[in-house]
């Protein structure tokens, strides 16, 4: 039962109206990993981790949460999942304390010391009310809410949304210290990378509603990785070359990004005939950057610029 | 759940104190309007009318529409916020992912919103049922029944709140349509008002309530979407939908009707002048009217020498008492009528009086201290509201518009005196000619000279003229008057004042119902009277029973006789008949020409039926085929929508168009035809969708 995943998707798609949102979407998430979602604005997180918790309905396509089906999820599988929304929208009309209470009631797990602990690092008076708290402070409020019923899978939509760096470390901070502890699984999206290379075991980036990387956050970061050429003069054009992802061309100097760099590549790289040629490992921004940026070739050789002009 | 249902009620209290504020203030101020209604009932010119329909606040019109308008935009606005305060899908998921299941949380939502409503509509209402109960508040009858209709009103704005929450689930690409559940309960609500009695309020919110709840449940169990909701959630909301299309639809139709046809019809009717000459007036839209006399000789304005306009022709009428004749106790009528219950009768300076039909006897109250101060009946005056049995026939001919006195049991017709409490006989008949209706009557003359009230009487067999002295009313046998044949009795004696006859009454009972009795000026007939068919029965007889007319003597002696064919009506309503075939379902339509003859449209022209018909099930029909292809709806759906569109025709299309969500389609790699996304394979030639194409960039290991 252990080896089985925790979160698995086979198919998974999402139509809104004749635009799909998710597009044949598989992926497993393994126990206790920190499983990182990554996209562009739009991409389709926040559709896939609704519909991986039964919020919505996949258009085609299934999936499980826990070894249940995602299209009914019964309440004991969702009293074992921890679901942090990316904008933290709670009652306003609430008071700190009755955002306890209401959601204490629903879980036997309910852990207070958790609960006080995470409120007290952000600062919160258990008598303000939703509505008159800041962003960061309601955001450390949903995350106390999350965490405190001490779920098995928490399911994270870009917890640090919308906050100031001070919020987001404090959110990271609890995030991490709290579900270290334990063989927990964490699914969360974000685009804070810095965040995500912290903390991430596993990551999957998904590009225009497609699922383009599922894979550890090192495979990841060693598959991309860009080539720096110098030539004499103006660059030639770049090859046609698998796993392309962008090419910048200035005076002198080519570089290259691309995916899955090896011997082949290197091969149609040095055919250009570069009188240096250098890999360079790229960071996780830099890489995902790359990743998901505009593709193609651009050039910042002025003559060809005028020229163009 | 409890938690759930404490959030409901805490998140949508504010509301609910505000509704009880509102309507609060609306029941204080339908009370004041019944309580301060009597204050000047013993001067009223014309009636009760007025008064009658406010006295009792239970049954006030105003009141009553009050109570129907708010419970139905409480109820509506309630379900509805209880939905919209959670439309952010952040709220809404935090709500839905609680370890419990949707019907746990619909229910929670549902027994909180009930709760609340119930709280705001049913106490208010309640604290007034418990005010007008006690003696002493109000100087008007009380039944318990007669807080059904406002309880009726409050239970039908049960189906407006999950109505509501309807409109606030459903996810309709089609805007408007979310809306369509809240004109089904509008539809609920008109039953309700329109019921006579008890189950049939009762059945409309009943079914309301099942139909409204059943979409609302299976529409929150699927986020409002169709698609997934369960067989029993989708026939509910198909319902509700087909219901509420219907509503639109109709007041769109009628609203267009009379916006085109308004007055275009022309209309006619019969009228007497003071000399006993019958004219037949017809009026039609934006034409003066044409009067003119039985010989179709026009009636000229003697000054003008043109057609005399209607206002100086209607100054030459003469005065028409009619008398409904019915042996038949008065159907009950309409469940919110005051009159269902008891009549504002009479009223003297510091009593009113209800004939209340619970006891068949006038019930007095006292107008300064607002209590019951006995009854009267046949019998006379009593302390107690039974007065020992003796009742009076409820009437056919009560006319809040006009004071009456006049009162029968089967066999008597009384008097009533209301300052002395007491009653006088004014007529009496044999017990094997029961009364049918008696009301009072003046002669022209008499006007003129004093204030005698003649008494005319229907009884089976006779209609009787009685006099204003009551030794001279007793039904006796008299000898024949030396006249025409058709006069049987006459129980005329010397005196102008006291004339009293009977005649028969013939044409008799039950097709003929309708009498009209006008007292005459001028020339040797001082009476006429007017036998007309009941409704009911010229509706059988297709509208060919005509009116009858007789001048009398003044002893009663028939002098002439005059039959009116029934009045014209505009029967060339093809048009609108086709029109109103193409809209009704098909089905239906399809059996008029085998119900009731000229009952409904296109009875007498059958061969269009069957067009229209087949017209409209063409249309029907095969717009549904072609859109449940071009998404690959089962068949059994296809079917299903076919036959249901054949019995509910347009409504049934727009509920049809309403629910339906249509998937995207995308071309089919294998056939290159356009396939649903919604399928796992192509519904052409089954090829599965592809993968999406590798660009080479992909980074995959399994973990």
């Amino acid at each position: 039962m252990s080896d089985q995943p925790v979160i698995k998707a086979q198919g998974l798609t999402r139509y809104f109206g004749g635009k799909a949102a998710v597009y044949d979407l598989n992926l497993e998430v393994p126990r206790g990993s920190v499983f990182a979602f990554l996209g562009r604005n739009g991409s389709g997180k926040t559709t896939t981790i609704r519909m991986l918790l039964g919020l919505l309905q996949p258009t085609r396509g299934g999936g499980s949460v826990l070894g249940y089906d995602i299209r009914a999820l019964p309440p004991e599988a969702r009293a074992r999942i921890g679901y942090l929304t990316e904008e933290h929208q709670l009652y306003g009309w609430m008071q700190v304390r009755e955002c306890r209470d209401f959601q204490s009631r629903f879980y036997p797990k309910w852990n207070d010391k958790i609960f006080r602990g995470i409120i007290g690092h952000f600062g919160l008076r258990p008598g303000a009310r939703v509505k008159d708290l800041s962003r960061g402070e309601r955001a450390g409020l949903c995350l106390a809410l999350t965490l405190a019923p001490e779920p098995e899978v928490l399911v994270l939509d870009d917890p640090a949304l919308g906050l100031d760096p001070v919020a987001r470390r404090s959110l990271l901070e609890s995030m991490i210290y709290l579900t270290r502890r334990s063989d927990r699984t964490i699914l969360f999206s974000s685009h804070q990378l810095a965040d995500v290379e912290r903390v991430a075991d596993y990551i999957a980036v998904l590009d225009r509603s497609i699922l383009r990387a599922c894979c550890p956050l090192e495979t990841f970061r060693h598959s991309v990785q860009e080539v720096r050429m110098r030539f004499p003069g103006a660059p030639p054009a770049v090859p046609q070359i698998p796993g392309l992802l962008q090419a910048f061309r200035t005076e002198g100097e080519l570089r290259v990004t691309c995916v899955h760099y090896n011997g082949s590549t290197e091969q149609a790289l040095r055919a250009l005939n570069p009188t240096a040629l250098e890999v360079v490992p790229l960071s996780l921004e830099d890489a995902f950057i790359s990743y998901l940026g505009e593709r193609g070739e651009k050039s910042f050789i002025l003559s060809e610029t005028e020229a163009s002009l | 759940m409890k938690t759930l249902i404490r959030k409901e009620l805490q998140e949508n209290r504010k509301l609910a104190v505000l509704g009880i504020i509102i309507f609060t203030l609306l029941i204080l101020q339908g009370y004041h309007g019944s309580s301060s209604a009597l204050q000047d009932v013993s001067s009223q010119p014309y009636g009760y009318a007025q008064i009658a329909e406010k006295v009792q606040p239970l049954l006030a019109s105003g009141f009553l529409t009050q109570t129907c308008f708010f419970c139905a935009i409480f109820g509506a606005l309630l379900g509805w916020m209880q939905i919209f305060s959670e439309r952010h899908r952040d709220l809404q998921a935090f709500l839905l992912h609680r370890p419990a299941t949707r019907t746990e949380i619909f229910l929670s939502k549902a027994l909180a919103g009930v709760a609340l409503y119930l709280l705001t509509t049913a106490v208010p209402l309640l604290c007034l049922l418990a005010w007008a109960r006690f003696p002493g508040h109000l100087a008007v009858p009380f039944e318990w029944r007669m807080a059904i209709p406002s309880l009726a009103y409050c239970l039908a704005g049960l189906v407006f709140y999950f109505a509501g929450m309807l409109t606030g689930l459903r996810q309709a690409r089609w805007y408007a349509s979310r809306g369509l559940g809240i004109a089904g309960a509008v539809v609920v609500c008109f039953a309700v008002r329109m019921g006579s009695d008890l189950w049939e309020p009762m059945a409309a919110i009943g079914l309301g309530l099942l139909v409204m709840i059943a979409a609302a449940w299976s529409a929150f169990e699927t986020s409002g979407h169709y698609q997934w909701q369960a067989l029993r959630g989708k026939i509910a909301l198909i319902i509700s939908m087909t219901v509420g299309a219907g509503a639109v639809l109709a007041f769109v139709v009628g609203m267009l009707v009379s916006f085109f046809a308004q007055d275009r019809l022309p209309w006619s009717y019969y009228s007497m002048d003071r000399n006993g000459v019958i004219y037949k007036v017809t009026q039609a839209p934006h034409k003066q009217p044409e009067i003119v006399d039985l010989q179709g000789k026009p009636l000229l304005d003697e000054k003008t020498g043109r057609m005399i306009k209607l206002s100086d022709f209607n100054a030459r009428m003469g005065p028409a008492y009619s008398l409904n004749v019915d042996f038949e106790p008065p159907s009950s009528g309409m469940f919110a009528e005051p009159s269902r219950y008891f009549m504002l009768w009479g009223a003297t300076q510091d009593t009113v009086w209800y004939l209340w039909n619970k006891y068949g006897r006038l019930i007095g109250y006292d107008l300064v201290n607002r209590r019951i101060i006995g009854s009267i009946g046949p019998n006379g005056f009593s302390t107690d509201l039974a007065g020992g049995g003796s009742r009076f026939v409820l009437p056919h001919n009560y006319n809040a518009w006009s004071h009456s006195n006049l009162l029968n049991t089967r066999d008597t017709v009384y008097d009533i005196d209301l300052e002395n409490r007491a009653t006088r006989p004014l007529f009496t008949t044999t017990p094997d000619d029961p009364i049918g209706g008696a009301v009072q009557v003046q002669m022209l003359k008499d006007k003129e000279q004093n204030n005698d009230r003649y008494t005319l009487a229907a009884t089976r067999r006779f209609i009787h003229l009685v006099g204003p002295d009551p030794a001279r009313s007793a039904d006796i046998p008299v000898q024949p008057a030396k006249r025409a044949a058709p006069v049987l009795f006459s129980l005329n004696s010397s005196g102008n004042a006291s004339r009293v006859w009977k005649i028969p009454y013939q044409p008799s009972y039950p097709d003929y119902t309708a009498i009209r009795f006008s007292p005459l000026l001028n020339g040797p007939d001082p009476f006429a009277l007017w036998l007309e068919p009941s409704w009911g029965a010229n509706w059988k007889r297709t509208s060919k029973l005509p009116s009858r007319v007789m001048w009398l003597a003044e002893d009663g002696a028939v002098t002439r006789t005059v039959e009116l064919p029934t009045r014209d009506f505009v029967t060339d309503n093809l048009f609108k008949e086709q029109w109103a075939a193409v809209l009704m379902p098909p089905a239906l339509v399809a059996l008029f020409p085998f119900l009731e003859k000229d009952a409904l449209p296109l009875q007498k022209h059958r061969l269009r039926a069957v067009l229209s018909v087949v017209c409209s099930a063409a249309i029907y029909l095969s717009l549904v085929f072609w859109f449940c292809r071009r998404y690959s709806l089962p068949p059994r759906s296809t079917w299903g929508w076919m036959i249901f569109l054949l019995f509910t025709g347009v409504p049934g299309l727009l509920a049809f168009f309403s629910v339906q969500e249509w998937p995207a389609r995308e071309p089919c790699p294998a056939c290159k035809k356009l396939r649903i996304v919604t399928r796992e394979t192509c519904e052409h030639c089954a090829a599965p969708f592809a993968p999406p194409p590798k660009i080479g960039i992909e980074i995959f290991e399994p973990a």
